[in-house]
């Protein structure tokens, strides 16, 4: 099953919302209130079996006078779907071009549209939408649950046991003898249980052990069904998994939820939907990223196998989770903080997203994001923005959703636009030694991206220098020798410089000689140069280190180039 | 292999099946072997009869969906209209070849093939023969989704005359292979091996053209030339028999041989229950007084006759009823026509001198208008409707003594069958041995048949089979 569409009214935060999936691995990412969540709680509500109680609070603005409305259409569907005796005569058309057409017709595919409306009276109705029926078919929770939907979400321990409902107990044959047998344990649990010769519970137990290796759950001994006693007595839902004789439900949240989502996996053969919360929840790095590459090279052996796909659906606030969801299965959830319409983006090509998601998946997951062309500019600004909250009433620039990117050079404009084209505010910060073309400036402002460049023709390394005064000319310059070697630096700058020797370039710059005479300003531009070649501060760390005397020559020569570019960035950054 | 095991293990296939062979068997089984199963068939007596086989044989519920060709279509067709462009909900005609022409259709579009796939793994279609072109086109289009196999005896195919003349060996067996024909006379099994045996033979003499010997010890043949020869229809009639049919070709002569009998053998109504149709259209018509009571006059002399005074004098006392109905009579120019009618129809039923012998039309009339009595439908004739299609649905219960025509007994069994005056085959237009062939293959038991001479023929039927 795949959802194809979906259509939000008056839920929760979301007044309106249409989206179109249009991919077997979905990736919801947005800034942290915009209504992610609220998103899978609509589908969740409309496909799963659970039975939903609706409250005012679930009507956008609490009125209830506005209906609530969800309408899924689901496509892949399976066979025992489309059957004639299930819901096959309801069965709506797909067409090739992403749209429904209530009667398929030629090469449609045969989609279902359900859908959750809940009035004032808070009494929620599931229907199939069908024009050509005169009669809508309501939807029971049984039904319902052939749609195959699994939520991921906080620390659900339910699917770890066998209890009714429950994924394992779906995944083990169910059948009269097991029933019989599970008794006999009863009998035998008080003298200490073993439900290992129960074969259905340990092939169950076998099969979820398997997956959640491959999902990278850690698993100590192995799994194995074992007896823990609830305070509702013994039912099947005292049978839960155990590891090692551990309970499962007591190991780590990551491996939990890894433990769950594999049990589901093995557990709904025909192509599930899954809905993830914030897959990195509990997960460190190494493991979102084997988690997220199996999932999706799951998919990717059932599409080869010719097999039903599923799909996946989840959220993430994780630039390592976002990276390795790879940039096809990104889509930005956008809300209009007023009119509260919600929006969904897609990427419309993978490839400019490449660079984003290699150098800064992290401002995906921003509102503001400033694309900076280069290392050098990327670690200087990186380490000045700590200086900027005591002028802000102590706010950070993350605070506002604001993010820095590294644009890998000439690639930040086309950056810039790609994240401009995905609805975020964005901006590009560039040094002017070499001038962008008129050509790309215009499709710049075209595309309401701003452009902050030194007025001069500079790289940053001489507006540095320029704006540096005598004192912190020498400081740059002790900072350079610290890092790189006195030596190194001296001779570098000593062959730019007529009459300057290397010795003399390693004492203070006040003691240098030159054959003839050369002004403050050339002398710090020919510097700068040097800097700029001998990649003196272009690195992360470098540029932060060096930042706090950046700051120091802003702060005392405001009227400098400079301080006057800097300033402009604080200003939209803040703005 | 057994017939029903070559049969789900094959692709598109036929099988042969000639009356009492144990058709029905081979589709039940074969349906227990399927995942689902679609079984087709013509009438609601047929599927009634594959359903009772299936509860028989306990093939779990879900592995059959068993319905008739037309209402199989008609679920699709209005599952998917823009396409299918079905007729209303009650064809007439030729708008039951734009149905199947429309399911067809339907059946080209993709998504809806997906569907009849997902649904179903074996498609069996039975009584093949009576299938016209169009309902033909229907079925090959489902052979191409899911395999087919059809059932059928191209020595049943008395529907020639609605262009259910299908030819086996160029149109059907080259898309249906044939896979099987069943040798097993099962329906003589048990009760008449040698009449079985008998109607066999018979099959082949009449597929041959051959003459049909009558003075012949498996059946019995009584010397007539007259179709309304009593003698025929009660000498040697076992009373205690739970079903016998007389047969004729002729719906009048059937409804005159009923009246003939006194009523001691029914007249049947087609499934188009004209005659009922005609009463409701005549009742909604009635506009003064007299109409009504002229009405339910015709009505009367078409389902009752009335006895004869008995020469002693001796009968049970009628005044009463006829009290009654006389008084109800003058209720027809009331205010309330329908419940006179009503009581008037009840009435009759105690009248010791009016014997009954068209007692399924009556019934039908009376429930009628009982659903206009009781305001469930506003006119007679959506009433009659509703009646209709009630009783075509629920299926009908036969009378323990039946005259009526091959065309409305086919596909059923009676343990006694009368042919009075079988020469009158011969005076059909077409399909004569068919029709012979239907009526004799009816009988489990007894087979009487009446004939001026010991010999009869007809002429070779139309089956294009070699």
């Amino acid at each position: 099953m795949q959802i194809r569409h979906i259509s939000i009214q008056n839920f929760k935060g979301i007044k309106t919302l249409k989206w179109t999936p249009d991919s077997a691995f979905c990736c919801l990412i947005g800034s942290g209130d915009v209504g992610k969540t609220s998103i899978l709680d609509a589908i969740e509500a409309t496909l799963s079996t659970r039975w939903i109680t609706f409250a005012e609070a679930d009507f956008v603005d609490c009125d209830t006078s506005n209906e609530i409305l969800v309408e899924v259409t689901i496509g892949e569907l399976s066979t025992e779907l489309k059957s004639d005796e299930r819901f096959g005569l309801y069965t709506r058309g797909w067409t090739s071009s992403g749209d429904v057409r209530d009667e398929p017709a030629g090469d449609d595919q045969p989609v279902l549209t359900v859908r959750l409306s809940v009035d004032a009276t808070l009494e929620p109705v599931w229907e199939l939408v069908c024009d050509r029926s005169d009669r809508p078919r309501t939807l029971s929770n049984r039904d319902r649950s052939h749609f195959g939907l699994v939520r991921l979400s906080g620390s659900d321990a339910r699917h770890l046991a066998w209890g009714q409902g429950s994924v394992l107990a779906r995944l083990t044959d169910n059948t009269d003898e097991t029933a019989l047998r599970l008794a006999g344990a009863y009998r035998r649990a008080r003298e200490g249980a073993d439900f290992s010769d129960i074969q259905e519970l340990s092939g169950s137990a076998r099969e979820a052990e398997k997956s959640a290796k491959e999902l990278g759950a850690y698993v100590s001994g192995k799994y194995q069904p074992g007896l823990e006693l609830g305070r509702s007595g013994f039912s099947s839902g005292s049978i839960a998994l155990h590891d090692s004789g551990v309970p499962l439900r007591q190991a780590g949240l990551g491996t939990k939820r890894l433990a769950t989502l594999a049990i589901q996996k093995s557990g709904i053969q025909a192509g599930a939907i899954i809905l993830i919360d914030e897959i990195e929840n509990g997960l460190e790095p190494h493991r979102i990223i084997g988690a997220i590459s199996q999932i999706k090279s799951d998919q990717r052996s059932s599409t080869n196998a010719n097999a039903p796909t599923g799909q996946i659906l989840m959220t993430t606030h994780s630039d390592v989770a976002l990276a390795e969801a790879g940039g096809s299965s990104l889509r930005i959830v956008q809300r209009d903080h007023n009119t509260r319409k919600m929006n969904i983006l897609a990427p419309k090509t993978a490839d400019t997203l490449k660079p984003i998601l290699r150098f800064a998946p992290r401002a995906l997951l921003a509102k503001r994001v400033l694309v900076i062309e280069g290392y050098t500019e990327v670690g200087i600004l990186h380490g000045i923005k700590e200086f900027w909250p005591q002028l802000h009433e102590g706010k950070p620039i993350e605070q506002l959703g604001a993010a820095l990117v590294d644009g890998n050079g000439h690639q930040a404009p086309s950056i810039a636009k790609a994240i401009r084209e995905l609805g975020y505010s964005a901006c590009l910060f560039r040094d002017s030694d070499s001038a962008l073309g008129e050509q790309e400036l215009k499709s710049l402002e075209a595309a309401g991206i701003p452009v902050i460049q030194y007025a001069g023709t500079c790289n940053t390394e001489q507006a540095i220098f320029m704006a540096a005064d005598d004192a912190c000319f020498g400081e740059l310059l002790d900072f350079a020798m610290a890092e790189h070697g006195a030596e190194a630096v001296a001779s570098s700058i000593a062959s730019k410089i007529d009459g300057l020797t290397p010795v003399n370039a390693q004492s203070p710059h006040s003691e240098w000689t030159f054959s003839q005479e050369i002004s403050q300003e050339d002398l710090r531009k020919l510097v700068g140069e040097v800097a700029h070649k001998k990649k003196w501060f272009k690195e992360l760390r470098l540029g932060r280190e060096v930042s706090p005397l950046v700051w120091k020559s802003i702060q005392a020569n405001k009227g400098s180039d400079l301080a006057k570019t800097v300033s402009k960035v604080e200003n939209w950054l803040y703005g | 292999m057994a017939e029903d095991r070559l049969v789900v293990e094959g692709e598109n296939s036929s099988v042969i099946a000639p009356a009492g062979f144990g058709k029905t068997e081979t589709i039940a089984k074969a349906a227990g072997h399927c995942r689902r199963a679609l079984i087709l068939t013509h009438t609601h007596a047929g599927v009634q009869a594959v359903r009772a086989r299936l509860r028989k044989l306990e093939v779990p519920h879900g592995r059959a969906s068993v319905d008739t060709f037309a209402g199989w279509c008609m679920k699709y067709s209005n599952s998917f209209p823009k396409t299918a462009q079905p007729p209303g909900s009650l064809p007439q005609g030729g708008e039951w070849d734009v149905l199947y022409k429309g399911t067809r259709d339907a059946l080209e579009v993709a998504a809806v093939r997906q569907i009849v796939a997902a649904s179903y793994d074996r498609i069996l279609i039975d009584e093949y023969q009576d299938c016209n072109p169009h309902q033909h086109e229907a079925a090959l289009a489902l052979s191409t989704i899911v395999p087919t196999t059809i059932f059928g005896d191209p020595m049943q195919g008395i529907f020639e005359f609605a262009g259910a003349s299908l030819d086996w060996q160029t149109t059907i067996f080259p898309r249906f292979p044939l896979i099987a024909e069943l040798k097993t006379p099962h329906r003589w099994e048990k009760h008449n091996r040698s009449l079985g045996e008998w109607i066999s033979d018979t099959r082949k003499r009449l597929i041959a053209g051959h003459e049909i010997e009558l003075d012949d010890e498996r059946i019995k043949w009584r010397q007539s030339s007259d179709a309304f020869d009593m003698g025929v229809l009660f000498e040697g009639l076992d009373r205690e028999a739970e079903k016998v049919a007389a047969i004729h070709c002729r719906k009048g002569t059937c409804i005159n041989l009923a009246r003939a009998t006194n009523g001691a053998f029914q007249a049947i109504e087609e499934l188009a229950a004209n005659r009922m149709q005609e009463f409701a259209r005549d009742w909604d018509h009635s506009t003064h007084d007299r109409a009504y009571d002229q009405v339910i006059r015709g009505l009367f002399s078409d389902c009752f006759r009335q006895k004869e005074k008995s020469a002693d004098g001796l009968e049970e006392d009628h005044s009463a009823v006829e009290q009654l109905m006389h008084e109800l009579v003058k209720q027809l120019s009331g205010a309330e026509p329908a419940l006179a009618a009503s009581g008037l129809l009840y009435a009759a039923r105690d009248h010791p001198r009016w014997r009954l012998f068209r007692s399924e039309l009556w019934r039908d009339c009376e429930r009628a208008i009982s659903e206009v009595v009781n305001g469930r439908c506003s006119t007679m004739a959506e009433a009659a409707e509703v009646v209709r299609q009630r009783s075509n649905h629920i299926g009908r219960q036969l009378p323990r003594r039946t005259v009526s025509t091959p065309l409305l007994l086919k596909g059923l069994e009676f343990q006694d069958v009368v042919i009075p005056y079988a020469p009158h085959f011969n005076f059909e237009e077409q399909a004569q041995a068919k029709l012979f062939y239907v009526a004799i293959s009816r009988a489990t038991r007894s087979l009487v048949i009446g004939a001026p001479s010991k010999a009869l023929r007809f002429p070779q039927p139309l089956l294009r089979q070699t």
